[in-house]
């Protein structure tokens, strides 16, 4: 067959070609040979470089899965907070044990009024507070400590010596 | 790489007698060379270079053969003179390289100026890009056409020959 025709060459053809096409039939390469083959050769590192699709693939369904075991530990976690914190907290305990007791749900504690709100608390009245123990101007400035005070504080010293100046 | 650049190219288009295969070939030649660096003893780095180039222009001529139809021809013995390993006569190059510029210089603007300054003056892309004041993506864009239409150009001229 044709492929027969063609046999890899001797050692002694090879040396003859080369010295014959050095002498006889030099050609120019082209000009971006080199530079080709460089960014030819770059590239294909490059791309071995990067990860294969399949492990890209299996890293995601690792990272997914490692996902999912976090949520379910954090479920995990919060539903056994839910019935440990009454027993580890006091403070909880009662709040807790009404809620369970359904006691607010059902209505059977009744909210109170405004009124009551506003009777246990013993807030003064308006009129209580405007007749409270208000000094008047006069006092104020009859009384000699808070005189003493205002005249010691900086700005009103100056303006009181410039006066008396 | 550049040193052996212009000869392991020489000695692919003797032995394919197709510029743009030669080009080719030389590219994978340097590329294998370069996989292979390891196996490589660090002497006669010429011969080895050349040795992977005939190598692969060989494999390429049997591919090449492979994909032929067989013909009545086939059947009748090869004369000892009529042997396809001889490489190409410089003659034969040189016609080549004289049909390739004149291919070059008849094509149309703007890929004529490009064609002529890569493949005829053996100027880089960036130096067509400065000379001509195009831009260099410009340059590579056009040099790529040319070569595609060369390519046809000078292989459709092979099949009728």
């Amino acid at each position: 067959m044709n492929e027969e025709k063609y046999t890899y060459l001797s050692d002694e053809e090879l040396l003859s070609l080369i010295e014959d096409t050095e002498n006889n039939a030099m050609f120019t390469a082209p000009p971006d040979l080199i530079s080709d083959v460089i960014g030819k050769i770059e590239a294909k590192e490059r791309k071995e470089k990067e990860p294969a699709k399949g492990d890209v693939v299996r890293n995601s369904v690792i990272e997914y899965r490692r996902f999912c075991m976090r949520v379910a530990i954090a479920v995990a976690a919060a539903i056994a907070l839910i019935f440990t914190a009454p027993l580890l907290m006091p403070g909880i305990r009662s709040g807790y044990s009404d809620m369970l007791s359904g006691k607010y749900l059902s209505g059977t504690e009744q909210a109170l009024s405004k009124e009551e709100v506003l009777k246990r608390r013993n807030i003064p009245t308006k009129e209580e507070v405007v007749s409270s123990n208000i000094p008047s101007k006069e006092d104020v400035l009859k009384d000699s400590v808070i005189t003493d005070r205002i005249r010691d504080s900086h700005v009103i010293s100056d303006l009181y010596n410039g006066s008396n100046s | 790489m550049e040193q052996y650049g212009n000869l392991v190219f020489s000695v692919c288009l003797r032995l394919t007698g197709d510029y743009f295969t030669a080009e080719d070939i030389a590219q994978e030649t340097f590329i294998a060379a370069y996989n292979s660096l390891d196996s490589f003893d660090g002497g006669a780095e010429k011969a080895w270079l050349c040795r992977i180039a005939t190598n692969k222009c060989i494999d390429y001529k049997r591919e090449a053969a492979r994909r032929l139809i067989p013909t009545a021809d086939d059947e009748i013995p090869e004369t000892a003179t009529a042997s396809d390993n001889e490489p190409l006569d410089k003659a034969v190059c040189t016609d080549l390289m004289f049909r390739l510029r004149n291919v070059c210089e008849n094509m149309p603007e703007p890929y004529r100026e490009a064609a002529v300054g890569y493949f005829v003056e053996g100027k880089t892309a960036k130096e067509i890009s400065i000379q001509s004041g195009t831009e260099l993506k410009t340059v590579q864009t056009r040099i790529y056409r040319a070569r595609e239409m060369l390519k046809k150009i000078i292989r459709k001229e092979d099949l009728l020959e």
